[in-house]
């Protein structure tokens, strides 16, 4: 019989454990979205409170109105600053996301008054869409325009455009809450490989069942296979019931069911390539503890830097550089990429879907080597 | 060449440096039920993963049935079964759908399959509990259960690895009971490592003793025990102060085979027991050592394993738990 039928035999052995302890496997896949999204999701929503320095040229009567506006929606925290340069200088060292310049006679009809200047830091994308439309619905009531420009606190540079500069990172939508479900969409993958595939490879090495298989004709390779399939089973549930508690928590999926199929291959892709990694610890180690300890020690730093939570382009260099080779990283842009913007160039995909191939390439033919010594 | 059903041949394996197993030669006719004994780190379970294929051997060649276990893996994997230390079965799964899993892995057609997990469970005594997970069996039960799945295809050699370490008096008896009936009614030959030397003499036709990788003794249990002695062992309980000195008159006196554990000393009688009794008390009470307690007996297997490794099979597995010979193999990986 072939592998893949001797895998299937195991599988089917995996998924009656899974069926038995149903409760357990459930709660697992459920506990990891739901505590995400609902408590991150709704704490990390950072569109409030979000400083803002504003340079008074004018002290009169709709500039001191104007302020307050702003302030009332609790979106914003106005910071005073007396001089122009110095509200830049705050807005590079990343003191505030906005710096807005009030001209002299704001609010009358004085030419040049009803110009509002204002420097954002595009940087910092996931609020720029909000503040912006604060800003500019209040000064609507003033008859005022905003004047927008663009500066890149990372890069120290001003933008050579005058115009809006903003940078959609988190899609047209913009809140923290669908940027975070798209993440944990591909966080319960890390879970999954952990916790499913290399954990039950650790508990059949140290029960003796592993030993009892490698006595049969089988391959050992679909040994791997039923772990590596558990572990994507796993994973893709837990990413169903994410974006089930995503979706009914007020988030905003962009696209279709085209899309969410492109979403469950990166989700199934990442699984594979994880759950290999975690069968590799599986088989290094003997105890529970150092299994679990180690597994935490590479996977957590691997799903902080894959953009889970917040967007690589604000990481500084030597962490942008780290995420960059975080496989994760990948899978958690082409995801996010569907999930907020509804489509996916290319170019990204093909990109993102080359590198989780052979990293699950790279990690599969590590496990299979490293499993080959592996007797109980 | 005589037609063995397990036949080990200058087998060696090393990790590295350290030799494992070194040059053995061990030949188990059909139908046997044959035990292998040996203190830890002897090279026991060494020998029997290679037997099963889990490991390569460094040189020599092991035949199950006529199968090179290397060569014709395969085959030679459909000849035994496996009976490991841990009770093997899956909790999670009843007891049909636990036979049912490895028929499969065994790649045997559902038809074959259904028929023997009946015949197997009415075996290990458990057909009424067919659909129970196996999780709610008892100790034995479970037991039983794992013994009979390492039978699902009908091998011609059954191994066990310790295979009544953790049960209790009755259920050892109840699996001795199953293990003479499996090589009885199904003509199974049976391999089996043991610590209990009790258990080796109560189920073994043969017996071989290894140590440091070598056979150093083989044959029935009672030619292993005339080896000792063909008589009486005497054991000699003195206080512990007169311990050192109650060693040195009796190796005085009889010179042989004089060994020291606790606070007895034991050594195998010559000619009359009795008499030898007799004057060896009437010396000791001269030398001033109070006796404790005396007496004889009939020469064990743990005497003869004492004998031949210099250390009791019993003290050294309980010390450990088995735990030692596998870190080494870990270390030498």
């Amino acid at each position: 019989m072939s592998i893949l039928g001797d895998a299937l035999t195991l599988y089917a052995r995996e998924f009656l454990i899974f069926k038995k302890n149903i409760n357990v496997s459930v709660a697992r896949s459920v506990m990891f979205p739901l505590v995400f999204i609902l408590l991150l999701g709704n704490i990390g929503n950072t569109s409030k409170n979000l400083p803002v320095a504003i340079v008074n040229y004018d002290n009169g009567i709709n500039s001191i109105k104007f302020i307050n506006l702003l302030e009332a929606a609790n979106i914003v925290r106005v910071l005073s600053v007396t001089n122009q340069q110095s509200a830049l200088n705050m807005l590079y060292m990343g003191q505030v996301t906005m710096v807005i310049v009030i001209p002299p006679h704001f609010g009358t009809n004085n030419q040049g008054s009803q110009t509002l200047t204002t420097y954002l830091d595009s940087s910092v994308p996931f609020s720029t869409t909000i503040l912006v439309n604060q800003v500019e619905q209040t000064a609507k009531q003033f008859d005022a325009q905003v004047l927008s420009k663009g500066i890149n606190s990372a890069n120290m540079q001003q933008s050579p455009t005058t115009s809006f500069n903003v940078n959609y990172t988190y899609g047209t939508a913009s809140d923290y809450k669908d940027f975070l479900i798209a993440g944990v969409m591909l966080s319960v993958v890390i879970f999954g490989a952990l916790w499913s595939g290399g954990f039950t490879m650790l508990t059949d090495r140290q029960l003796g069942n592993l030993k009892t298989f490698l006595v049969t004709p089988i391959h050992r390779f679909s040994i791997l296979l039923s772990k590596l399939g558990m572990g994507v089973t796993q994973s893709t549930m837990a990413g169903i019931f994410a974006l089930v508690i995503g979706i009914l928590d007020g988030g905003h999926m962009a696209c279709g069911l085209y899309g969410v199929a492109l979403i469950f291959m990166f989700i199934v892709l990442a699984s594979i390539g994880f759950g290999a990694l975690a069968i590799i610890l599986a088989t290094r180690t003997s105890k529970i503890e150092t299994y679990s300890i180690t597994g935490t020690m590479i996977m957590m730093p691997m799903w902080f830097l894959s953009g889970a939570f917040s967007p690589t382009n604000t990481f500084p260099p030597w962490l942008q550089f780290l995420s960059a080779i975080d496989p994760l990283t990948y899978a958690v842009d082409g995801v996010r990429y569907l999930f907020l913007k509804g489509f996916i160039p290319t170019s990204v995909l093909i990109t993102d879907v080359v590198v989780l191939i052979i990293f699950s390439v790279i990690s599969l033919i590590a496990s299979v080597l490293l499993f080959k010594n592996t007797i109980e | 060449m005589k037609d063995y059903a397990i036949e080990i041949t200058k087998l060696v394996k090393k990790f590295g440096d350290f030799v494992a197993v070194n040059k053995l030669d061990i030949a188990i006719e059909r139908g046997e039920i044959f035990g292998l004994l040996g203190p830890n780190g002897s090279g026991k379970t060494t020998t029997i993963n290679m037997l099963l294929g889990l490991l390569e051997p460094t040189s020599g060649t092991i035949h199950l049935d006529g199968m090179n276990v290397v060569e014709d893996s395969s085959e030679a994997k459909g000849k035994v079964g496996l009976v490991t230390q841990e009770t093997v079965v899956e909790g999670e799964l009843t007891a049909t759908e636990n036979l049912r899993l490895f028929g499969r892995l065994y790649h045997l057609p559902d038809d074959v399959i259904n028929k023997r997990i009946g015949e197997l469970l009415e075996l290990a005594g458990l057909e009424k509990f067919k659909d129970n997970y196996a999780g709610t069996f008892s100790g034995g039960m479970q037991r039983r259960l794992s013994v009979v799945k390492a039978l699902i295809h009908n091998p011609k050699i059954l191994v066990l690895d310790e295979p009544t370490v953790g049960l209790d008096v009755q259920n050892r008896s109840n699996l001795w009971e199953l293990l003479r009936k499996i090589n009885r009614e199904r003509g199974v030959t049976i391999l089996l490592t043991t610590q209990y030397l009790e258990e080796a003499d109560q189920l073994c036709n043969r017996i071989s003793i290894i140590n440091n990788g070598k056979v150093v003794a083989s044959g029935t249990p009672s030619q292993l025990k005339q080896q000792v002695s063909k008589h009486q062992i005497i054991e000699i309980a003195v206080e512990k102060k007169f311990l050192v000195k109650t060693e040195e008159i009796i190796k005085s006196l009889y010179k042989e085979n004089v060994r020291v554990t606790g606070d007895k000393v034991y050594f195998p009688a010559t000619g009359d027991s009795l008499e030898m009794l007799n004057s060896l008390v009437k010396k000791l009470s001269k030398s001033g050592i109070e006796v404790v307690s005396i007496g004889m007996h009939q020469p064990t297997l743990d005497d003869v394993f004492l004998k031949l490794t210099g250390t009791s099979l019993r003290d050294s597995a309980s010390n450990t738990d088995n735990g030692q010979g596998k870190d080494v193999l870990k270390m030498m990986k």
